[in-house]
């Protein structure tokens, strides 16, 4: 299974923002709560946590700028999806 | 001095319902992170016993005011999930017919009389509302919850006053996570236990951990009994600990690592699951039929909100006034 990771909408704000670097790295595994990304939002820098667990597979680069909602990633139940998913793009 | 202990039924009840508030609130917090529900939510986390253990004694014809945190108020008092969902969304088909959102959302048909985007702005409105009950004698019962920074606004102090004056049968509740949004209640109110004003007012005035659900549960009970008999208005301070920001999204860089995790650890939700085993409850099956029947109405929910119509433009000037 995969699980989307988004820039969340923060607060009222719903402009673009900014993935601002990745602290997570590419192929870790991460779980609810740990620290993921640093993300710009309407001038305030904050640090958005995982909702889930999972492996993490990032598909936007640092400095990645799109509307709130957008994916910047996605988390694996297994180390096979990710591989898999890497494999392929 | 601890509350009484309640019928194990009635704390498994209570569990149900807290439990059914903090998934509703994890969903929207999450799904709000998505970008398409417009406006602000402030989740109602961590305080789950003081809409709970107050509205179990209420009915729908009794009334409730709520703050810009009301989701949890509207649950505990029946509101059905699906078009408050919708209400969230601004839908056509929400509860206010897409014209509240979260900050004011309402039900009267459950008493429920609407969240407020203002300070302490439902506060008057409850006194009005137990007033009206007074005056009809029909029995009705008003409570209002606010935050501890609605304990710094004028109009508690007119509300509380003119509801002692007139014996009004309404229930001041005091919903006091120590942060008025990012103002500690430490730098912002005078007295460490706002309760104690309740002398002022000649009303009985008490403080509860609403971590304790049964605790709440007690001092609401005496208090919505005392309004209904006609003795007049009570105080409940019912602190807690919020879990998350002021609203979804803030970074809370105002709030120590340690004030965070605190909330953690007196999360209601859990503490009462654990209180339960300890009676001999099987609180684990409980919280799994919960789980899966709530997430199921919640899936139901979110995915009918998003296919529902926006409000006709047009129509933006319907329904402000009465013809």
């Amino acid at each position: 299974m995969k699980i989307e990771v988004i820039m969340p909408k923060q607060g009222i704000y719903e402009g673009d923002v900014t993935l601002i670097s990745w602290i997570a790295a590419d192929g870790a595994t991460v779980r609810p709560g740990d620290p993921l990304f640093l993300m710009e939002n309407e001038k305030v820098e904050v640090e958005i946590e995982a909702e889930d667990g999972g492996i993490l597979q990032r598909t936007e680069g640092d400095g990645f700028a799109a509307p709130v909602g957008s994916v910047v990633g996605w988390l694996y139940t297994t180390q096979a999806e990710y591989d898999a998913a890497r494999a392929t793009s | 001095m601890s509350a009484p202990e309640l019928p194990l039924a009635g704390l498994e009840e209570a569990y149900r319902r807290m439990l059914t508030i903090r998934l509703f609130e994890d969903r929207a917090r999450r799904e709000f992170g998505k970008g398409d529900m417009p406006g602000f939510v402030h989740s109602y986390a961590g305080a789950e016993a003081i809409a709970t253990g107050v509205c179990t004694h209420l009915g729908d014809a009794d009334m409730i005011t709520s703050t810009h945190r009301g989701h949890g108020h509207c649950l505990a008092k029946g509101v059905d999930i699906v078009p408050m969902v919708a209400e969230l969304y601004g839908r056509a088909n929400g509860l206010c017919k897409g014209r509240g959102g979260s900050m004011h959302i309402a039900d009267f048909s459950k008493g429920m009389l609407g969240a407020n985007a203002i300070v302490a702005g439902g506060v008057g409105i409850a006194v009005g509302a137990a007033l009206a009950a007074r005056t009809l004698g029909d029995g009705r019962v008003a409570a209002t919850f606010f935050g501890d920074g609605a304990t710094s606004q004028g109009v508690l102090h007119e509300s509380m006053n003119l509801a002692s004056v007139w014996r009004l049968p309404v229930v001041f509740v005091c919903e006091n996570n120590g942060w008025a949004e990012s103002t500690p209640a430490t730098y912002g109110v005078s007295v460490p236990r706002v309760s104690v004003r309740a002398a002022g007012y000649s009303m009985p005035g008490t403080t509860v951990d609403a971590s304790d659900y049964e605790a709440v549960h007690e001092a609401a009970r005496a208090a919505v009994e005392r309004a209904r008999r006609g003795d007049g208005p009570s105080f409940i301070e019912a602190t807690y600990l919020r879990i998350g920001g002021h609203y979804a999204g803030d970074p809370e860089g105002y709030r120590s690592r340690e004030n965070r995790l605190a909330a953690r650890d007196a999360d209601v939700v859990t503490r009462t699951a654990a209180v339960l085993a300890s009676r001999g409850s099987d609180s684990a099956a409980i919280t799994a039929e919960v789980e899966r029947d709530v997430v199921a109405r919640l899936d139901e929910a979110f995915a009918a909100a998003r296919a529902s119509a926006w409000p006709d433009a047009e129509g933006a000037d319907n329904f402000v006034y009465s013809n």
